[in-house]
């Protein structure tokens, strides 16, 4: 997945797992991104009593540089705080919840969000009300405009929203995961079944916890066009869990620094490229700890792994032994200016994993959900989008269509599969298997309890 | 000290708020007390507010213990109530 469960440690730890990050030019509001980090992976609609929520004693922080060096110089910090309003039920809800502050609503959640930049902290909004959980039809009538309803405007102009959405991720996560295999190309297989099939979006109909900020240019950078972002949670450095025979206060005591549990920049980074021996040590640093990463970006695993897996197929990968300067552009330092025409979102020769986005590349009429691979620089790798195709992007990158296409042709050539292959739907179509919405906070309404599975 | 449960003793322990809060909180006091200058992760002592202190006896040989306290980590040298503290906790 993107970063669902990606490392042993966070895996345990669901309301902290940074699953997606999103960084866009706002199609509709083209003066300000969006930003949004995704957590709690793989949330079953119909998850009663206990429906999902994010931790109160988690902090979420969605990260900022604007100059280069890999380090927060604007950061957006979530907190969260849950209230039950009646005592004496076990009842999520007591009746249906038609507006956001129905009384109705036992378990609810309220959030701050606070913005820092060096010493300086300015609380943005505190309060602010959280959605429910898409729950019913009897219980959450008219979710669309209930939800909508929790999209709060804050100071500085920002618009916030933190709550439940549809997945928007799409990933054969059933096939990807048995060996590498791609439906569509079963029969390449080494170890092939027989036919061709259709791939399968393993996220449909699951819901994850999505906090989304649409924040004016300005409000990022002064000066620089380009700004590298990552997600971040933190918990306390120590937890004593109560214990009734000692103490009856019933209170878990949490004390001392935030520390660092989960982290994600780059669909797939810790997922696909860092060895599952130090996925839990990357997920505690920073990226500008990343550089003694750059070994497993320039000499990716899966790219050995993809000639094997599918014999004959990827003969010209197989030969390619040189370090792929073209994967540390995409994900480590942003791609100069002078490979594509009219195109850099470089941030400096320090190695972060860092989504980076170049602010003055303004949103594409008609856009591709392959992104700079289909020919719209307003995709992945230049931040990315809610329908961008991540997988499909990634998979072709490392298949050494992008070593081609920053050496050119007459130094490499990549093999036919390497533009050819995919991993749920044929990008050809540029549809993706999920909708969206056309406004903030663009992911989908959450599917519902009632609903799903159908 | 028949009352002293593990729990209290890490969350609210005499010896470890009062010499935690000595050092944040008056100056010299790490001197007077022949310890080294507790240091807060983000370097320069902070005031202790009151809460919760955990008290993490790291190496017991060196006298390294970390006071958690409010969002800071101090860490100090001090064998001497490393081994008062280690001593406190096997009665």
């Amino acid at each position: 997945m993107s970063s669902h469960r990606e490392a042993p440690a966070i895996a345990k730890d669901p309301v902290a797992d940074s699953t997606d990050l999103y960084t866009f030019v706002s199609p509709d509001a083209p003066g300000s991104v969006t930003l949004i980090a995704n957590y709690i992976p793989l949330e079953g609609p119909d998850a009663g009593p206990n429906f999902f929520e994010f931790g109160d004693d988690v902090l979420y922080a969605i990260h900022i540089d604007n100059d280069g060096d890999a380090k927060p110089d604007v950061t957006y910090e979530f907190r969260f705080r849950t209230q039950i309003t009646n005592q004496n039920t076990f009842l999520y809800n007591t009746g249906p919840i038609s507006t956001i502050d129905s009384a109705n609503w036992n378990r609810r959640q309220f959030f701050s969000v606070t913005r820092v930049a060096g010493e300086s902290r300015t609380v943005l909004g505190q309060e602010l009300r959280c959605p429910p959980c898409n729950v019913g039809p009897r219980s959450t009538p008219n979710y669309a405009a209930l939800a909508a309803s929790a999209v709060h405007n804050v100071a500085r102009g920002i618009k916030v929203f933190a709550g439940q959405r549809q997945e928007g991720f799409y990933v054969d996560l059933g096939s990807i995961f048995d060996l590498g295999a791609l439906r569509p190309f079963e029969g390449a297989h080494l170890i092939p079944l027989p036919g061709s099939m259709k791939g399968v979006n393993g996220t449909k109909n699951l819901n994850v916890h999505t906090i989304a900020l649409q924040v004016p240019i300005s409000d990022l950078s002064a000066d620089r066009t380009v700004i590298g972002v990552w997600t971040a949670a933190y918990r306390r450095q120590a937890r004593i869990r109560r214990d009734s025979d000692e103490d009856g206060d019933g209170i878990d005591v949490e004390s001392g620094p935030w520390v660092q549990v989960s982290r994600l920049g780059n669909p797939l980074f810790n997922e696909v490229i860092v060895p599952m021996s130090k996925k839990d040590v990357w997920n505690s640093l920073p990226p500008k700890a990343d550089g003694q990463f750059l070994k497993y970006v320039q000499h990716p695993e899966l790219a050995k792994l993809l000639p094997i897996l599918y014999p004959g197929v990827f003969p010209k990968l197989a030969g390619l032994t040189a370090a792929r300067d073209d994967l540390v552009a995409i994900l480590l330092t942003g791609i100069p200016s002078g490979i594509i025409p009219g195109f850099q979102n470089f941030t400096g020769s320090t190695p972060a994993d860092m989504l980076r986005l170049n602010m003055a590349i303004g949103p594409t009429e008609k856009p591709s959900i392959l992104g700079l691979l289909g020919g719209d620089a307003a995709g992945y790798p230049n931040g990315r989008r809610v329908f961008d195709d991540v997988v499909t992007i990634e998979l072709r990158a490392v298949a050494g269509l992008t070593y081609q296409v920053v050496h050119g042709a007459s130094v490499f050539t990549a093999d036919g599969a390497a533009g050819a292959i995919y991993d749920v739907e044929d990008p050809s179509t540029n549809k993706a298997p999920v909708d969206y919405l056309s406004s903030f906070p663009y992911l989908n309404t959450p599917d519902s309890g009632f609903s799903i599975p159908a | 000290m028949k009352d002293l449960t593990r729990r209290r003793f890490l969350t609210h322990s005499s010896i470890g708020v009062a010499i935690a809060g000595a050092i944040a909180l008056v100056p010299g006091a790490a001197a007077a007390l022949k310890l080294p200058v507790a240091t807060s992760k983000a370097g320069a002592p902070k005031a202790i507010a009151g809460g919760p202190l955990v008290a993490h006896v790291r190496d017991l040989a060196t006298g390294e213990i970390a006071f958690l306290v409010g969002s800071e980590r101090l860490i100090v040298r001090d064998r001497e109530l490393a081994v008062r503290l280690h001593a406190a906790a096997q009665r």
